[in-house]
């Protein structure tokens, strides 16, 4: 009898199982990725929760470890608590595998676990890899996950060899785990870093900087630029996507002219020496372009212009594909190709001699109109719930969080609660990016993902 | 419209002596008016402008006689008869109503005027010619506007202008751009620094360059209906058929007429308010004045206003809600629309009577009239526009740190349909809420309507990106509204004037934290200020007086992007384009 009972509800239990993961299996992909990485938030939140991943001394709460864990999946970078003084070495190693899932994507891993098994990805994989990449239709999955691995353990490690040199030569405390934990943190863009003023220290360090910057431009670049000029320069293929032009070049001149201006009007740091004051403009507006989140000086005290520059740096954001935030410089220019072929008088809106197709002009229309309402909205919510903060260092705030950036005036720590849901709820959507996260809510059956046309094809 | 002329050398002759008669008006003009002891005797100089008065009434039935189709020259100038009948009734009356000297002071008084209104009326006709000649129509209205602005920072800058010991010459230009780009926004108090003379110059500039725009919008927004082939050096008046040309003279007769008949309800509507708050503003001479001016730079959509405090003291008065909202309101609908409602309203007030039908059948050869496309966007997003905006201003002052007695669902109501773009204020901004603030930049940002004295990327522009959004989120191939289907054309348009209007929304406030680093403001003030000079608002948290040299120029130079900016895009584009035919199966659309 009670083993008819037990076999009746293990079947039961097998059965609703089977149904999740029809259910997931079925589901609209963009559903799936915005799932798959609140399932990766709450997990890790659960984790990071446990005594046994804390040091002793420190008191920390459970809403802290909430935005911990989104902070780190999304790759962003904001703490309301110190990283190394809450966290244990485990507790650390925790934190880096956060980042590490958040910064390759969800589906990135979990396609190349199948990949490794040597079973073919099935149709759905296929279709939410396509959402979460928005690739152009040239690439090919299979390889394009297995290149993406590689590339990224590759990186990471030369970053991780380079920075444990200069660590210990510097006299650096634990330069192994340090060296290791900011190379991953740098390409995947997180910004999160064991030294509570992040890299302050280092400010006039000339190769720490640009080891940095180097990881992270790597990681911000994303996947397809770096895979395409790999396979550019083995001669595979003859010259490289549209896509990757404009990513590079756009990457370049914002760079460009954000230290510039930078360089120029920022009073903080007219004080220092000519190189040192050209290294930590370069150092700021790579941080906010790459969205990775370092530091090499107060943010606080920057004046507001630069704090207006670099919020809009933080916006344009890096590249599709790659680990940073924020609206992309494809679609950017996308948008430029767009407003130039209006005021040209023509019909089709081209970029540098290729036609853009009106799909993906769309898009970019339709993510820049996203970005911006999700930005207002989450502004106005922390100028209700946080009223006595100035409003532009919630502005920043909340720029920041929504591109997955990581740099903050110092407000985050001594937020409301209701602020940091705010913040949390940002840093989720600035992840999965405000377009597919209004898809996810919207879109309620599968419908044609993209024509094929023979057209260049830009990301957006 | 050209009037053949039997005798050239005649015609010309006048030509010339009108230039000089107009000359002779403005220096006398300037004399009287301008210096508290005119350089040449007071009564010389009103006796020349009776004689002027003469002169112009002497020209015009000398044209009369001259010309070749008298009827074509009565349809042109058909105004005129009236404007003589109304001088020549109040002088008439002046002498039954005023006794003694004040006769002569007052008749003198109209003629003034009446020299004044064809003063206008020429320098308006030689605009238009110069312009219709003209390769690019943009140059024209910046040069139209450069000179409205410097002419009226001049006459600002006269000592019997103002009240001020000394009025720098930034201050002047500031204050005529302010007011010929209708924004609103001042460096000093207009009622307490100026004179009588120098609200009047103000509010001459207001009207202008209100109707200046709305007249060139008009114009450009019919020919963008157009098919028509564009040689690369052609004048305007080439490409335009006759049959547009009467539309548009229909067009600009409706835009001056309603213009007119809305203002003057208005300022009647609103004489019993200053009553309300007594101490003010006393005296007839004074209301009149006082309705008159704020009529005019409500529907004008300018936001001066001659009271410090703004509209602060009688935000308990209904007028304000009930007179000066709705002149807000109409005159950011754009005249386009409004003709064509006044259209259907006339033609179904007109079939009502006529309950003959026969009679209604004959008449209406013509197809049913409907409400086009643009007028539906327009009254939609309007509505949204003000009924949101009210509804979250109120509920986020109310949730706010500090919630004020003054400020209930009536103060929100204003405050969110003067935020497009007016710039009255019932209540005091700086004090609002940083929520309630972003709320306001937003609306200054989508601003009014096409082919209204409002600013902003407009509503339309602002219904496109919505609509475009949400056919994406909806996976939709086509975007539309309205079941009529907006091609990338029109998303191109918008788009970039989107992007235009926010890159200049950040370099100004990006300029202004720069030049005003001194200042106590935040961020959030100076973008504020940003969004309100380009929308053409006015609403300031109080930055605009403390403003430094540089930073008064920076917002000089945005108010004029902002108005003129959309319009001189616009006619590049419809100048640039190398394409032969243009098919509109759907209805053209205005943006910007």
């Amino acid at each position: 009898m009670q083993s008819a009972g037990s076999q009746e509800i293990m079947k039961k239990i097998k059965e609703s199982v089977e149904g999740v993961f029809t259910y997931l299996g079925n589901m609209h992909p963009v559903r799936n990725v915005a799932l798959g990485y609140l399932i990766y938030i709450v997990i890790g939140w659960m984790l990071l929760s446990l005594p046994f991943f804390h040091r002793t001394g420190t008191a920390s709460g459970a809403l802290d470890h909430l935005f911990t864990s989104t902070s780190a999946v999304s790759t962003t970078g904001l703490v309301t608590i110190s990283v190394a003084d809450t966290y244990n070495t485990a507790g650390q190693l925790i934190v880096m595998i956060l980042i590490q899932l958040g910064g390759i994507g969800y589906m990135t891993l979990t396609s190349f676990v199948v990949l490794a098994q040597n079973k073919p990805l099935s149709k759905s994989r296929i279709e939410v890899a396509n959402v979460v990449f928005a690739l152009p239709d040239s690439f090919k999955i299979y390889k394009f996950i297995k290149s993406v691995i590689t590339f990224t353990f590759v990186i990471e490690f030369l970053g991780a060899t380079v920075l444990y040199i200069i660590f210990r030569n510097a006299g650096i405390g634990n330069p192994i785990w340090s060296a290791i934990f900011h190379s991953v943190s740098s390409f995947c863009t997180a910004g999160f870093g064991l030294y509570n003023n992040s890299f302050e220290n280092f400010s006039g360090h000339f190769w720490i900087n640009m080891i940095i910057a180097v990881l992270s431009y790597l990681g911000a670049v994303g996947f397809i630029v770096s895979v395409d000029i790999w396979r550019r320069l083995r001669g595979k293929i003859e010259r490289v996507t549209l896509t990757t032009k404009i990513i590079l070049w756009s990457t370049l001149y914002i760079s460009l002219i954000g230290t510039f201006l930078f360089f120029i009007t920022e009073p903080s740091i007219q004080s220092l020496s000519a190189e040192k004051r050209l290294l930590s403009s370069f150092f700021q507006t790579m941080t906010a372009l790459t969205t990775v989140g370092f530091n090499t000086i107060p943010i606080g005290s920057v004046s507001r212009a630069s704090l207006l520059l670099i919020t809009t740096l933080m916006v344009i954001g890096a590249s599709p594909a790659g680990t940073g935030g924020g609206l992309k410089c494809t679609t950017f220019t996308a948008l430029w190709g767009l407003a130039v072929s209006t005021l040209k008088g023509q019909k089709d809106v081209s970029f540098w001699g290729r036609i853009i197709p009106e799909q993906r002009v769309r898009l970019a229309a339709a993510s820049f109109c996203f970005y911006v309402v999700f930005l207002l909205v989450g502004v106005y919510f922390l100028s209700l719930a946080d009223s006595a903060t100035d409003f532009e260092k919630l502005l920043f705030e909340a720029a920041s969080a929504l591109g997955t950036v990581g740099l903050s005036t110092g407000i985050t720590g001594s937020l409301s609660v209701m602020s940091k849901i705010i913040i949390i709820a940002l840093m989720y959507a600035g992840r999965i990016g405000p377009l597919t996260f209004g898809l996810a809510m919207f879109v309620n059956r599968l419908s044609e993902v993209n024509t094929a046309k023979h057209v260049d094809d830009l990301v957006v | 419209m050209k009037i053949e002329y039997k005798n050239k050398t005649l015609e010309k002759t006048v030509i010339a002596l009108n230039c000089v008669a107009i000359l002779v008006v403005a220096t006398t003009f300037v004399m009287l008016f301008g210096f508290d002891v005119p350089p040449m005797p007071r009564m010389l100089l009103r006796y020349i402008d009776g004689g002027l008065f003469f002169f112009f009434f002497a020209e015009k039935v000398i044209r009369y006689f001259n010309a070749v189709t008298k009827r074509d020259y009565l349809r042109m100038y058909w105004f005129e008869i009236p404007l003589l009948a109304a001088v020549l009734f109040a002088i008439i009356g002046a002498g039954r109503w005023y006794t003694g000297a004040s006769v002569r002071e007052f008749s003198l008084d109209v003629i003034s005027i009446y020299l004044a209104f064809q003063v206008i009326d020429k320098l308006c006709r030689s605009v238009v010619n110069i312009a219709a000649a003209g390769h690019n129509p943009a140059r024209a209205l910046t040069s139209v506007f450069a000179a409205l602005i410097l002419a009226g920072a001049g006459l600002l800058m006269l000592p019997k202008a103002h009240h001020l010991p000394r009025m720098s010459f930034t201050d002047a230009v500031f204050t005529a751009t302010s007011a010929t780009c209708v924004t609103g926004l001042t460096v000093m108090d207009t009622g307490n620094s100026f004179s009588y003379f120098g609200e009047v110059v103000i509010l001459s500039l207001i009207q202008l360059g209100g109707l200046g725009i709305v007249i060139f919008g008009a114009v450009l927004g019919m020919m963008l209906g157009q098919s028509f082939s564009v040689r690369e050096s052609a004048a305007m008046q080439d490409l335009l058929s006759a049959d547009t040309l009467n539309r548009i003279a229909r067009m600009i007769g409706f835009i001056f007429i309603a213009t007119l008949v809305i203002e003057t309800i208005g300022a009647v509507l609103l004489y019993p308010m200053w009553d309300n708050v007594p101490g003010i503003i006393h005296g007839a001479r004074e209301k009149w004045w006082a309705s008159v001016f704020h009529s005019i730079s409500a529907f004008c959509n300018a936001g001066f206003s001659l009271l410090g405090p703004n509209l602060v003291d009688y935000n308990r008065c209904h007028q304000v809600y009930t007179i000066m909202a709705p002149l807000i309101i109409l005159g950011g609908l754009g005249f386009s629309v409004l003709y064509n409602l006044a259209d259907i309203i006339t033609s179904r007030v007109a079939s009502w009577f006529r309950k003959d039908r026969q009679l209604v059948d004959l008449l209406h050869t013509s197809a049913p009239k409907r409400l086009h496309l643009q007028t539906k966007i327009v009254l939609s997003v309007s509505a949204i526009l003000i009924v949101v905006g009210t509804a979250l201003l109120w509920l986020f002052e109310f949730c706010s740190q500090n919630p004020k007695a003054d400020t209930g669902i009536l103060a929100a109501f204003f405050q969110a349909v003067s935020a497009r773009t007016a710039g009255f204020n019932t209540v005091n901004i700086a004090s609002m809420s940083d929520g309630s603030k972003l709320l306001l930049i937003l609306l200054m940002f989508i601003g009014g309507s096409p082919g209204s004295t409002a600013g902003g990327i407009k509503t339309t522009t602002f219904a496109v990106i919505v609509m475009v959004a949400w056919a994406t989120l909806r996976k939709r191939r086509e975007v539309e509204m309205f079941k009529r289907s907006i091609r990338l054309v029109v998303l191109g348009r918008a788009i970039t004037i989107l992007m235009l209007y926010l890159s200049m929304v950040l370099v100004s406030t990006m300029a202004l934290l720069i030049t005003e680093r001194q200042s106590m403001f935040t961020l959030l003030d100076f973008l504020f200020e940003s969004a309100s000079a380009l929308g053409t608002v006015g609403f300031s948290t109080g930055v605009t007086p403390t403003l430094t040299t540089a930073g008064k120029w920076i917002i000089i130079t945005v108010m004029l992007v902002g108005r003129l900016g959309p319009l001189t895009l616009l006619t590049a584009l419809l100048f640039n384009v190398r394409s032969v035919k243009y098919e509109y199966p759907s209805e053209p659309l205005v943006v910007g």
